[in-house]
């Protein structure tokens, strides 16, 4: 096993969420290092243009 | 800002907001908020998913105003006391949703705005991170992992429906690049003794978990505290990992991460049957090449005449004598309580495992305390889990000890599937964190909603004898699981004896006195609600079988099967 995954083992934990934020309170409670990300879903289409793109591509 | 579409109902309103995106989380949280506002007797704020709708509709909402959200669209649905309080309520919802203030009085999100960072600029500036646990809609996460991968980052993804091709890309890529993928559909993890994800405040020790079955990684490692055994590393895979196509990819790395580690003398495989191939890299491992003592739980592998991927299992009790260092469980009883004896043996000690056993005379007597009011009529069982891995241990102890006709949303035989899981069909488990109860919500070991309903839905049935929950403690769980339903269990007990029937509730608590929810006062509540909770999910399951069996389930044999056979709680 590589070094990489030792150290995770190993290392204090720093940790990206990238979602729900009650997983970043249990983070912190923990007094882990933590660092929420502002994730949100791109653009979607309605069905309408859903159907037309579909058509034309 | 969407476009919204009030309702006529003069104490109720349904908007319907188009193309209007939140977390299933914030729209929890900020319906919590609201139902606290004076005299509002209902909030709920979801996305506009099927089984949204269903619950909306089955909580006295109108039908012809719910049936137009789709799921991309938000729906607000209000009951108050009055029109007045309806009215003055929907205008502080818009603001809080628009960000601007007002009377606001929550936040959407307990982190800081200014502790919310864009990705871009994180990478580019933290150096240090090490994992990134992804929590978005499944369909995102391929692209975010090949990101991460990219930059060297251990990920554990909770996400599901991430499709399997996607899944495999994922893990040979990361393989590649020397990255631990834990996921997806993998809520649970331990690293160091930090829990990620689902997970409990447990001890740090010896032992050490590669999950595929994320509340099982959770049962094991509460039952191993209550033991006084501490949990330093548990690894959850994913429950894909097993399976063929995946390969065990992440099972392998995690394994042989862990033998490096100096720190542990026991690892513990926690998974469903893994299909032949992985089940036998795994043996190879362990066999010819593992440094340390094993405990392998395939749940249901001497029971279940197949394994996860539908093919033929080998009698995995044949192992065991293989190699002393290798004990094969399965259930996650049985797998705590060889893990504990691989501990006795090590510390050439006697451990006692009286905390988490019933002895058989003991469950017996749970039972027939149970099952002495309940009217001949009182048939079937109906189990509402919100941790999957008991779902299925459940199956596979009620089919090992002949209870038929069973029925689940999520069969362990494709014969039992529940038609509409919706509505139970006499002895019914149901997973609540299958799809059709979670596309837009959240998971119900945090939104008791479902459940709730369920509880005095099943109540009403005359031919139902038991009820059987599972209340998960610990870090992303309810602040008060146990607390959610109480009332609801009460009213359904109440339900059930003024009909003149005994209903019986049999608990299982998952989680260490250290949780914040509060383990005994879990337990003090449930009991003074006329509940007995039993320590482990199997002990539960074979009480509910005794109960509805009358009489025809020989314990002995049972606790041979699912628990192992143990002299007065010691292990030595």
């Amino acid at each position: 096993m590589t070094n990489r995954s030792k150290k995770l083992l190993d290392s204090d934990l720093t940790v990206l969420n990238i979602g729900m934020s009650i997983f970043y309170d249990a983070l912190k409670v923990q007094n882990v290092k933590v660092i929420q990300i502002d994730w949100k879903p791109g653009p979607t289409l309605d069905k309408l243009s859903e159907e037309i793109l579909s058509k034309i591509m | 800002m969407g476009r919204s579409i009030p309702s006529v109902d003069t104490h109720q309103n349904v908007l319907v907001k188009h193309n209007y995106y939140r977390d299933s989380l914030e729209l929890l949280r900020l319906s919590d908020e609201i139902k606290r506002y004076p005299g509002i007797m209902e909030a709920s704020l979801v996305m506009g998913t099927k089984t949204n709708k269903d619950i909306l509709i089955k909580l006295g909402f109108p039908i012809n105003q719910i049936a137009k959200a789709e799921s991309s669209d938000m729906i607000i649905a209000l009951r108050a006391k009055d029109d007045g309080l309806l009215l003055a309520t929907v205008p502080k919802i818009e603001a809080i949703l628009r960000g601007t203030g007002g009377e606001r009085t929550i936040e959407l999100d307990h982190s800081s705005p200014d502790e919310r960072q864009d990705l871009e600029s994180v990478l580019g500036s933290v150096k240090d991170i090490n994992i990134a646990l992804i929590s978005v809609p499944g369909e995102y996460v391929k692209d975010l992992a090949f990101k991460l991968i990219d930059e060297g980052i251990h990920q554990q993804i909770f996400s599901d429906h991430v499709p399997m091709d996607d899944e495999l890309q994922i893990k040979r890529y990361a393989v590649k690049n020397h990255v631990l993928i834990l996921g997806p559909g993998a809520g649970t993890s331990i690293i160091n003794g930090n829990g990620i994800g689902f997970s409990n405040a447990v001890t740090a020790g010896p032992v050490a978990i590669v999950a595929a079955a994320g509340t099982g990684l959770q049962e094991v490692s509460t039952l191993l505290d209550h033991c006084g055994i501490g949990v330093r590393h548990g690894l959850g895979v994913g429950g894909n990992d097993p399976k063929a196509k995946i390969g065990g990819l992440m099972m392998s790395e995690a394994l042989k991460l862990l033998d490096e580690c100096e720190d542990i003398d026991v690892i513990n495989i926690v998974s469903k049957p893994p299909s032949a191939s992985v089940q036998q890299k795994i043996i190879d491992h362990a066999t010819k090449h593992g440094k340390k003592k094993y405990v392998m739980t395939f749940i249901g592998g001497n029971e279940s005449s197949k394994n996860i991927e539908g093919e033929k299992t080998r009698s995995a009790k044949r192992l065991t004598n293989q190699s002393k260092k290798i004990i094969i469980s399965n259930t996650l009883t049985s797998s705590v309580l060889a893990t504990a004896k691989h501990i006795a043996n090590i510390n050439r000690s006697e451990l006692s495992v009286d905390p988490i056993y019933v002895p058989i005379e003991d469950l017996k007597r749970i039972v027939m305390t149970e099952r002495k009011n309940i009217k001949n009529e009182q048939k079937y069982l109906r189990a509402l889990y919100t941790g999957g891995t008991f779902a299925y241990e459940t199956q596979v102890i009620l089919n090992g000890l002949g209870i038929r006709p069973l029925y689940s949303n999520a069969p362990l035989i494709k014969a039992q599937l529940l038609q509409d899981p919706m509505r139970s069909f006499k002895n019914s488990i149901i997973d609540l964190g299958e799809e059709e109860f979670t596309k837009g919500r959240a998971h119900p070991m945090i939104d008791p909603t479902i459940r709730k309903l369920r509880i005095v839905e099943e109540a009403s049935y005359d031919d139902v004898a038991v009820l059987v929950l599972d209340f998960v403690l610990g870090y992303g769980s309810n602040s008060d699981p146990v607390g959610s339903v109480i009332d609801e269990i009460k009213k359904a007990k109440l339900m059930a004896a003024k009909a003149k029937r005994h209903l019986s509730v049999i608990a299982h608590v998952c989680g260490t006195r250290r949780d914040q929810q509060g383990y005994d006062r879990s337990l003090t509540r449930l009991k003074d609600a006329g509940v007995p909770v039993l320590p482990t999910n199997a002990f539960a399951a074979i009480a509910a079988a005794g109960i509805i069996a009358k009489g025809d389930i020989d314990f002995r044999e049972a606790y041979s099967r699912f628990i192992g056979e143990i002299q007065r709680g010691k292990l030595t």
